[in-house]
């Protein structure tokens, strides 16, 4: 077999086999890892399964569009085959299988082919860049391996990440049948435990890979306890679109959850000097989170017992004080009508008494500073204005 | 108030002419007070300085017609009108008001005209010729005196308590034409009442059957004709009207000739006077009979036209305007009997024969096969009410309408009479021997409830049964399907959480893989990442 035709099958179990069944939610098949320099052939390659494409196409501007309003997502892209490629080699590392003799290490070479493939994605452009790379990383930390245990007094068998003989397990052992416990582990849970074996660190790899995701990061701030305000994530924050999107996805997926982790990259002393228009789109996204949060329910919509006692936390709760007592935010504290801005100024009220001292000294300062871009820089797609 | 007083440009500081200090104008009268500066006023029995005439002054002329309505409500008005006079006035500035003259009497009129006028926003006066002061109120209960009189040319002067003010009388506004141009008001359904006797217009076209119709229906209605010259000089013809006084009409008729395109049936206020049903006139007409003449008839329509038919038409009976058919050769078929020897023993069958009494309970028709297209078109324009009651049987060659409320909103195919419980002969018909209805029933038992029409073409009658007859709308009328439009939300395709699996186990993981001996190098164009 010529190296164009491994090529070609490895790329059609990328795309057939990982791709697809991964954003419309199947069960993706991780063969062999990716070498990074497979990419020069991927990247002008089709598929030869006629099904994947328009599946993949489908299912990525549904979840983009789910964010925000785009008009097509670009695939297949080097970039986001390069995300699965990256995906593929990290799931790959997790094979049990490759615990035996002459298998070890190949880890650390798989591990080296991931940095290399992380440092090869570029930044998003546009928005669907952004968006379709979301769509296309969302789903990965969400997937689980099925692991089943099968015994009987006499034997003990495992089927880690793979599936069970069904020939083998349903003989009777010496008169009593397979009893068989069947578990499902996610792939933090998965890396977690690689690296407390191998010390390999796949871990802060995932959560560079996300990273590649400025829009996943966001929304997965769980997964990203190191999350700062990086230019990529200002250059997507910038757009209005995608800004109030992320803002209702965070609130859909716990405010609470994602504020010491927002607060924290408020505090980032590299923001304190970062340009006014990076600035406010840092804390534009903490104000609209919100107003989200507020707007969508009945009432302040705040935790019976407000705890800002974490200054993380109180960071992120002091921004919509600070907005509503800076005087040039007026244009964001008008757009509301009586009715919600009373409801935000009773919020405000609440969480200004619930502050610790000193949190508001640290975001007011930042609000007095920052400076709220042109009109005609919130509807353009390519967003040049925060570009480094 | 005060906008409009601005308006008349009379405070004080506007016009040097007009006025002398806000407080000083008028002073109050005292009890036993004999002189007035104010010519023509004296104190009445009661000390109440009163002119000869009381003067009302209204900013606008819908204030005037309030007034009217609410003192005609609360009098009589007639009282007012032989010494009233209606006139717009203007000032020396050109703004135009409505000033009502008419003779004080005594103070108790002029009481009750300021009461009313308060109410709708006039100012009361009284005087004689020229100069009309304030009328009495509850601050000055003896009335008031002018402080000087005001020497300026004009038609009437005024002085109130806070400005004094001339006035030039502008037109005469007759109080009969106003009354003419004002438009009814339709009265809410729940203040409608039916009057035992109405007045009804027709059209020619249609006055001809009503004529038939109520006669019919044995209504005491008395029926005339109008006829005016043609508005247009460019229009030859005459206009006509069919006129009718119609007493103790049942309420179904009223209403059927209520909703009569052509016809329209008006309340009597008064004996030459009506308004039309359902519609109220804005003032009070009863409370001034006095502006109609006793010999013309004058009808309100609800659009605002006014008919007035001068001199009132003379009425007849509807019953010798009805047209009668005969036949002069019948009666050359006269023929005189005898006495006959024969059997005694007989069977008498039923037979149909004209009669010349007046039509009773036509409520069915029998449309043959070939007027089935008009009836078609008919039940579009049928009325909601007609349409509810009618029920309808299909047959081979005919359609049988059955409508216990009357027929008369299907006029076509032959009109039948109910002249027992579910038997019918032809309007106009009766069966001969005239036998008891219970007598008939007992006849035609055999029709099993059914309905049982005699024709005169058939020796027999047929006998429709009763679970034939059905709504129209459910007889004829197709079936509505309706479109079924999906407009739920999108279904949200939420795919389930993917799950994963290694491949075939290899000894050697990275064996053959491809493309790991070549360098991968970043997209030529892209930048790297500062965050």
């Amino acid at each position: 077999m010529s190296d164009g035709e491994k090529l070609q099958r490895r790329y059609d179990e990328l795309v057939a086999g990982f791709v697809a069944p991964l954003l419309t939610g199947g069960k993706v098949v991780v063969e062999q890892p990716h070498a990074p320099g497979a990419i020069h052939y991927y990247e002008h390659a089709n598929t030869s399964d006629v099904h994947s494409n328009p599946e993949i196409f489908d299912a990525l501007h549904r979840h983009a569009a789910s964010i925000a309003p785009i008009e097509t997502v670009p695939w297949p892209d080097r970039d986001l085959l390069l995300i699965a490629m990256a995906a593929v080699n990290l799931l790959h590392v997790t094979d049990p299988a490759l615990d035996r003799l002459f298998a070890r290490g190949s880890r650390k070479k798989v591990v080296g082919w991931i940095d290399a493939i992380i440092g090869a994605i570029a930044p998003p452009n546009t928005r669907a860049d952004a968006l379709a790379r979301h769509a296309m990383l969302d789903p990965v930390p969400a997937l689980r391996r099925r692991d089943v245990v099968a015994k009987t007094w006499a034997y003990t068998y495992r089927f880690i990440g793979r599936p069970t003989d069904a020939s083998l397990l349903t003989k009777p052992v010496f008169g009593s049948k397979f009893k068989e416990q069947e578990s499902l582990r996610d792939l933090e849970a998965l890396l977690a435990d690689l690296d407390s074996r191998t010390g390999l660190g796949t871990q802060p790899r995932l959560r560079e890979l996300l990273a590649r995701s400025p829009v996943t990061e966001l929304v997965r701030l769980d997964l990203c306890e190191a999350f700062r305000f990086g230019l990529a994530t200002l250059a997507v924050l910038s757009d209005d679109a995608i800004r109030g999107g992320v803002a209702r996805e965070i609130v859909e997926r716990g405010e609470w959850k994602a504020a010491p982790r927002l607060g924290r990259a408020l505090g980032d002393p590299i923001l304190g000097e970062a340009p006014p228009a990076h600035l406010y789109f840092a804390l534009a996204l903490c104000f609209e989170v919100q107003m989200t949060a507020t707007l969508d329910v009945p009432g302040p919509a705040l935790p019976e017992q407000l705890d800002l006692s974490d200054p993380d936390t109180a960071r992120y709760a002091a921004v919509l004080p600070a907005f509503f007592e800076d005087e040039t935010m007026i244009d964001e504290v008008r757009a509301f009508d009586d009715t919600d801005r009373s409801v935000v100024q009773e919020r405000c009220a609440r969480l200004a008494a619930a502050l610790p001292p000193g949190a508001m000294e640290q975001i007011a300062p930042l609000v007095r500073r920052c400076q709220r871009p042109g009109s005609t820089s919130a509807s353009n797609l390519t967003r040049t204005e925060v570009r480094p | 108030m005060r906008a409009w007083r601005a308006a008349r440009g009379t405070t004080p500081t506007s016009s040097a002419s007009c006025c002398a200090t806000f407080a000083r104008v008028l002073e109050r009268a005292a009890l036993h007070q004999t002189r007035f500066r104010t010519p023509g006023v004296s104190p009445d029995a009661r000390g109440v300085v009163l002119g000869q005439k009381g003067a009302v002054l209204f900013p606008s002329l819908d204030r005037l017609v309030a007034f009217l309505r609410a003192y005609g409500e609360e009098g009589s008005l007639d009282e007012l009108l032989p010494s009233m006079s209606l006139r717009r006035v203007v000032t020396p500035l050109k703004t135009r008001e409505i000033l009502l003259i008419c003779g004080a009497e005594s103070s108790y009129r002029m009481d009750r005209i300021a009461s009313v006028a308060k109410l709708a926003g006039g100012l009361v006066f009284t005087g004689t010729s020229r100069h009309f002061v304030k009328y009495r109120d509850a601050a000055s209960p003896l009335g008031y005196d002018v402080e000087e009189l005001l020497d300026e040319r004009a038609d009437v002067v005024l002085y109130h308590d806070s400005f004094q003010q001339a006035y030039d009388y502008e037109r005469e506004i007759a109080f009969r034409e106003l009354v003419m141009k004002l438009e009814p008001v339709r009265i809410p359904a729940s203040e409608k009442q039916t009057a035992t006797r109405l007045f009804v217009t027709a059209e020619v076209g249609i006055g001809g059957a009503l004529v038939g119709y109520l006669f019919r229906w044995q209504v005491r209605a008395r029926a005339a004709f109008a006829e005016w010259p043609s508005e247009s000089a460019f229009e030859d013809t005459t206009r006509r009207l069919y006129v009718f006084d119609v007493d103790d009409a049942p309420t179904r008729i009223v209403e059927l000739m209520n909703d009569l395109p052509g016809v329209h049936v008006f309340d009597p206020i008064g004996a030459g006077f009506a308004v039309e049903l359902g519609f109220r006139h804005p003032i009070a007409l009863d409370s001034c009979q006095s502006i109609f003449d006793d010999e013309a008839l004058t009808l309100f329509r609800g659009d605002g036209e006014v008919l007035i038919i001068d001199p009132a038409p003379p009425f007849a009976p509807v019953r010798s305007l009805v047209r009668n058919e005969l036949s002069l050769e019948r009666a050359g078929h006269t023929e005189t009997g005898g006495p006959s020897d024969a059997m005694l023993s007989f069977e008498l069958p039923l037979k149909l024969d004209a009669t010349m009494a007046p039509w009773r309970n036509v409520v069915a028709t029998v449309v043959p096969s070939a007027q089935r297209e008009w009836l078609a078109r008919m039940l579009y324009a049928l009325p909601p009410r007609t349409l509810s009651t009618l029920k309808m049987a299909m047959a081979e060659d005919r359609v049988y309408l059955l409508d216990r409320g009357g027929i008369e909103g299907v006029p076509l195919g032959v009109f039948y009479s109910e002249i027992a419980e579910r038997i019918y002969v032809p309007s106009g018909m009766t069966l001969v021997p005239a036998v008891a209805p219970q007598v008939l029933s007992d006849l035609l038992s055999d029709a099993k409830g059914g309905h049982v029409f005699f024709e005169p073409e058939s020796s027999s009658p047929r006998v429709v049964p009763a679970a034939s007859f059905g709504p129209v709308s459910r007889q004829v009328l197709r079936d509505v399907a309706g479109l079924t439009v999906h407009a739920d939300a999108p279904d949200r395709t939420d795919p389930p959480l993917p799950l994963m699996e290694y491949g075939d186990a290899r000894r050697f993981p990275l064996w053959g893989v491809p493309g790991k001996d070549v360098a991968i190098a970043p997209e030529p164009g892209t930048e790297e990442d500062g965050g």
